[in-house]
């Protein structure tokens, strides 16, 4: 059987994940609440009125929108809506299969390794669980999730090509633009490339996630001053690390223990690839410290707001790590003779 | 991989990719083929209608009354009715639990954006709700 054949067969999957994907979401017609109260919401007030401010009269108290959330993905909608027309209530299902489509072919071309491995990659982002929720298929992690392995795909390129480092820069804005998990990947990310020496690629992605994202995002929050929020420095409480360590392992970890571990051996089995991209799962590392260091000051009750978000975070982080898990399947079924000689490992 | 195709051709690469693919196919009509395609019908019928409640049950219970989809149909009118800076008052009995107000609260915004809803708790008999500028919704009894 050639590698071919067997990528083949994983492109087959592949497909088959994101056809699953548009039945489950074109199947339902109830929505989320994240998109009825935030996503959608602010698509809807920007397309009706034609301007970005209006996200914030929709709610002025900011109850339930979260006027603190960016703006990219509302924008995305409303345009797509703007042009849909009668379809306009369509555009959020039909871009969700879409959103995988794109997310398992950014997959395939991030990972570093034979064919059949990268097939491996595009399969398993495709066949994520996360693109098996009707009601999450307006929320902006799809989006998010597209930026980042797009992000990924540009790691290794980084050294020899100035626009590699120009799409890694815009890449990671757009991430922090969708989302504030794409704030904190990207924070993550250039952490890294600065640490790791990477001056440049750092520099070039500080600037443009600074310039584009943040800074005009935050003059305009600053006109718009919203009383809402989910945290606050004073409401520091060590408890919470226990109580989201805890909701973390006992719906995420534990209901998917076999695939961690099967995870966990793959890398353990793949010295090389561990190595060539400690990079990346450092920063995948910083990313979800980072958020569990967040519930340490949240607002809402922490067991609830751990459960209501992890699901999310937790899809963000690991299909940036796919691509990682697929290279090293593919360093520990080659023997180490023949990956001598090739000269991986 | 080599491992991989080892077990593939043990297996026999074909019979198992014609399971795999007929497993995959079952899964696939068990979740959804067999499941109208909702939001297709929606879009036929006035999609906003269908945000307000589930789409296969009629009415809404909630803080001891039930709603039916007349509250959706209101607010869809109301959006020809309103102008775009119009501020909507949402009046709702004062029993309602504050997520079940929250859950009204954001649809109506939906429904209505770019407009601001504000929410105002009325004693209003029998949980009638009312936007500003429309005619009082209907809703029903209370349930005992």
């Amino acid at each position: 059987v050639t590698q071919r054949t067997i990528a083949c067969a994983l492109g087959v999957l592949a497909l088959a994940g994101v056809a699953s994907c548009a039945l489950v979401a074109l199947g339902r017609s109830d929505w989320g609440n994240d998109y009825v109260g935030i996503w959608g919401l602010k698509a809807q007030a920007i397309e009706r009125s034609g301007r970005l401010d209006a996200v914030f009269a929709v709610d002025r108290p900011g109850d339930f929108s979260h006027p603190e959330y960016p703006l990219l993905w509302p924008v995305v909608l409303a345009v797509l809506r703007g042009l849909a027309g009668d379809g306009r209530d369509l555009v959020a299902p039909l871009l969700f299969p879409i959103l995988c489509g794109i997310a398992s072919l950014l997959a395939f071309r991030a990972t570093r390794a034979g064919l059949a491995a990268r097939a491996l990659a595009a399969a398993t982002v495709a066949l994520l669980p996360f693109y098996r929720v009707a009601h999450l298929s307006g929320y902006a992690e799809g989006l998010l999730v597209v930026w980042l392995l797009a992000a990924v795909g540009e790691i290794d390129a980084l050294e020899r090509s100035a626009w590699s480092r120009v799409r890694l820069a815009a890449f990671l804005s757009a991430a922090a633009a969708t989302k504030q998990e794409g704030l904190l990947a990207a924070a993550a990310a250039i952490g890294v490339l600065l640490v790791a020496g990477r001056l440049r690629a750092g520099v070039t992605a500080a600037a443009g996630v600074g310039l584009l994202s943040v800074a005009p995002w935050q003059v305009l929050r600053a006109l718009h001053p919203s009383p809402h929020r989910d945290f606050a420095l004073g409401a520091l409480d060590p408890g919470n690390l226990a109580v989201a360590l805890g909701v973390v392992f006992t719906e995420g970890v534990l209901p998917n223990a076999a695939l961690f571990l099967c995870a966990a051996g793959v890398l353990a089995a793949a010295p090389a690839v561990v190595r060539r991209r400690a990079g990346v799962l450092l920063a995948v590392g910083l990313f979800v410290a980072a958020i569990l260091a967040g519930f340490l000051f949240t607002l809402h009750p922490p067991r609830y707001h751990v459960a209501y978000s992890f699901a999310r975070w937790g899809f963000v982080a690991t299909a940036c790590l796919v691509p990682l898990v697929a290279e090293a399947v593919d360093e520990a079924s080659r023997s180490r003779p023949a990956a001598a000689r090739t000269g991986v490992g | 991989v080599r491992g991989v195709g080892a077990l593939a051709a043990r297996v026999g690469v074909r019979r198992g990719l014609s399971a795999a693919l007929a497993s995959l196919a079952l899964w696939i009509l068990s979740l959804d083929a067999l499941r109208p395609f909702g939001q297709l019908r929606a879009l036929a019928s006035g999609a906003e209608t269908l945000l307000f409640l589930p789409p296969r049950e009629r009415f809404l219970h909630c803080g001891g009354f039930r709603f039916d989809r007349g509250f959706g149909l209101a607010l869809l009118r109301l959006d020809a009715e309103l102008p775009a800076d119009a501020e909507a008052t949402l009046e709702l009995a004062p029993n309602l639990k504050s997520d079940i107000v929250n859950f009204y609260r954001f649809r109506a915004a939906y429904a209505l954006a770019p407009r601001n809803v504000h929410v105002v708790h009325a004693d209003l008999a029998g949980g009638r709700y009312r936007l500003a500028g429309g005619a009082p919704g209907r809703s029903e009894k209370p349930v005992p």
